[in-house]
């Protein structure tokens, strides 16, 4: 009889110190596979985005919506620093229990999810979102790159063909500006100073003749240093109000959607386009043997009718840049005499 | 006969029940052998990122039978310290909690029993409480530092400040400029260059990163944020609940002006940056500085200049 207790308690001792030892043992390993997961590099992505294009050039006038291309940005863990900031490794702890790091008397919440490849991140109490880093060359940051890239390429696709449409209309629109500017304009300005360095003069007459090869010709009749013969013109573009031809508010947001916008250029006639511009300025820049100057046309009161656009008077604006001088004036349309 | 049974058993159960007070079954002569530790609210940690500290045990160790500075009259229930400090000493039920009174002051010192279960007891409760308060302030203040660092995010220049308009308006202090790269997890690089107006000191550094940052607090700011007495043993509670309704707006409201410091990495340089709740926008989902105020300091040469910048707007 005591025999068989003998066995059964010396059994139950084996059987509890191995389950023990057994526990202990998968508890040990969790720590260092936990420490290791966090090794490595890791990379969070930025979808790109459908934007509008932000300055005001020759370049932007040709574009209705833009892409911001999607950016990456990376930190490195090893055994015991992080890089959060390149070249800038900080010392680190895992607390594993409570899911947190501490780097440099901060604490970060963190977890490790998809079977380790995915690595999410916070500064422990603030109020923001979690940010979704990747580890470098596992197969869900191809993925996730993969995505991105599949998706720029498709809204580039969608804009390519929104921004091809507009290209053709702002040309158009362009090339009836300059159509309609060819001949000779002439009017009073006034000079006002707009630098230090600038000396106003007493007011005059000014005469613009733009040829049909985008040659322009300028006269002011008190002033030598911006008069000049048939000169090219260089930087010279159309700008105006998108909003408007869209059917917005000037300070309406437009809208990132491609097809919508696609539709409204599609279904506008040139008399309905000119007519929801309202205001368009010609600028270029003449370049003389006194240095650059830089003009500027602004037509208002725009109306398309059988090909022809017409516009009330212009303003033109004349900026000497070396000179600090700003010459300024309604023109009106000299009828050649025959 | 089962009248004195009785007795017998009520006596017994008096004895047992007693014995576990011992008090009433030792002298106070006998109850004040053996280590006592004076057990003081926590103070305010310097060193680390804790608000926190339980202070120094060891340092408060005292055995009043040993230490030949004490004097104890038993029959007065006095102890005496250095022949003219007198402390009124009573126990509790226990006999492992000792109360000091001071005689004149009427201050009152708690002493616990080394090793006993009231110490670890209290001992636990205020070590859990501190721990509590200190993840508490260290989750609200690096929310807040993160929004600091947001908002201070830019470039920074006395130009403005510094333009002269007319003949009479000199230029006010050397052109200085400072730079701060958006934060990412705390850390952030910064650029500067500036000098003292009587040009006793120059500094000019680019593109250092820092992981550093943190709020500078005086005493001062932290009884004005969190209460006069935020910690003694009582207040902690109140102190953990202030701490966790503390907002931004409130750091800039109650103290009128917020300071961020940091060191500039191989240098003997460091910086604290302060901007004026007068010049700050904080909004709930926006906060916006104006102007700062950035104090460099050089630790070796013990020299500071201060320069007051604007923001350029763009951010």
């Amino acid at each position: 009889m005591k025999k068989i207790w003998a066995i059964i308690a010396i059994s139950t001792l084996l059987a509890v110190a191995f389950f023990s030892a057994s526990h202990y043992q998968t508890g040990s390993q969790k720590t260092s596979q936990n420490e290791k997961a966090i090794k490595g590099d890791w990379v969070t992505y930025s979808v790109s985005k459908i934007t509008l294009p932000k300055t005001s050039s020759a370049d932007s006038m040709k574009k209705i919506l833009d892409v911001n291309p999607a950016t990456s940005d990376k930190i490195t863990f090893t055994q015991d620093t992080v890089t959060f900031f390149e070249g800038s490794p900080s010392p680190y702890q895992l607390h594993r229990k409570q899911k947190q790091i501490s780097v440099n008397n901060h604490s970060y919440d963190y977890a490790l999810k998809q079977g380790g490849d995915s690595l999410t991140l916070k500064i422990s109490g603030a109020d923001e979102k979690w940010k979704t880093y990747y580890r470098v060359g596992s197969r869900l940051e191809k993925r996730k790159q993969n995505e991105i890239k599949t998706a720029e390429k498709e809204q580039k696709t969608a804009l390519s063909e929104l921004n091809k449409t507009w290209a053709k209309k702002a040309e158009f629109i362009e090339n009836t500006v300059k159509e309609s500017l060819v001949g000779t304009w002439s009017g009073r300005f006034k000079a006002t100073q707009t630098t230090a360095l600038g000396v106003a003069w007493a007011p005059g007459m000014q005469t613009l003749t733009f040829d049909t090869e985008n040659h322009i010709t300028f006269h002011a009749s008190s002033d030598n240093l911006t008069n000049f013969d048939t000169q090219a013109i260089t930087n010279a573009y159309a700008s105006y109000q998108i909003n408007g031809i869209l059917g917005l508010e000037p300070s309406d947001h437009i809208p990132t959607d491609p097809e919508k916008l696609l539709s409204i250029i599609r279904s506008l006639s040139n008399e309905e386009l000119f007519s929801r511009i309202k205001l368009i300025s010609f600028s270029y820049d003449v370049t003389t043997s006194a240095g650059t100057i830089s003009q500027d046309f602004s037509l208002s009161g725009l109306s398309y009718k059988d090909g022809k656009l017409s516009f009330d008077e212009p303003l033109v604006i004349t900026q000497c840049g070396d000179e600090g001088v700003q010459l300024s004036g309604e023109t009106t349309k000299v009828v050649p005499t025959t | 006969m089962s009248k004195k049974l009785l007795t017998i058993c009520c006596l017994f159960f008096a004895c047992v029940s007693l014995s576990s007070c011992g008090k009433f079954l030792k002298s106070e002569t006998t109850l004040l052998k053996g280590d006592w530790v004076l057990v003081l609210g926590p103070i305010r940690d310097n060193n680390g990122a804790d608000l926190l500290t339980s202070g120094n045990t060891v340092a408060n160790q005292v055995n009043f039978t040993k230490d030949t500075n004490y004097t104890f009259n038993p029959s007065k229930h006095t102890l005496t310290y250095l022949k003219y400090l007198n402390y009124k000493v009573q126990f509790d039920a226990s006999g492992n909690v000792m109360t000091l009174t001071d005689k004149i002051q009427k201050q009152q010192k708690c002493y616990y029993r080394q090793g006993s279960r009231q110490y670890k007891q209290i001992k636990k409760t205020l070590d859990r409480r501190i721990k509590m308060i200190n993840k508490a302030w260290l989750d609200k203040t690096q929310s807040y530092l993160a929004q600091y660092e947001t908002a201070m995010t830019g470039t920074w220049s006395n130009s403005e400040a510094n333009a002269q308009v007319n003949l009479q308006h000199d230029s006010t202090s050397p052109d200085a400029k400072l730079t701060l790269s958006p934060p990412k997890y705390l850390n952030f690089d910064a650029s500067f260059f500036g000098s003292a107006r009587d040009a006793s000191m120059s500094v000019d550094f680019k593109q250092k990163s820092i992981s550093d940052a943190r709020f500078k607090f005086s005493d001062e700011d932290l009884e004005t944020l969190l209460g006069m007495a935020w910690h003694s043993p009582k207040q902690l509670n109140n102190t953990q609940k202030s701490i966790e309704q503390l907002t931004f707006k409130d750091l800039f409201m109650t103290l009128g002006d917020v300071t961020m410091t940091y060191k500039i990495p191989d240098s003997t340089l460091s910086q604290a940056i302060t901007v004026s709740a007068y010049r700050a926008v904080i909004a709930p989902n926006m906060t916006q500085f104006k102007s700062c105020t950035v104090t460099t300091s050089d630790s070796q040469k013990h020299t500071s200049f201060e320069a007051y910048l604007d923001s350029d707007g763009k951010h």
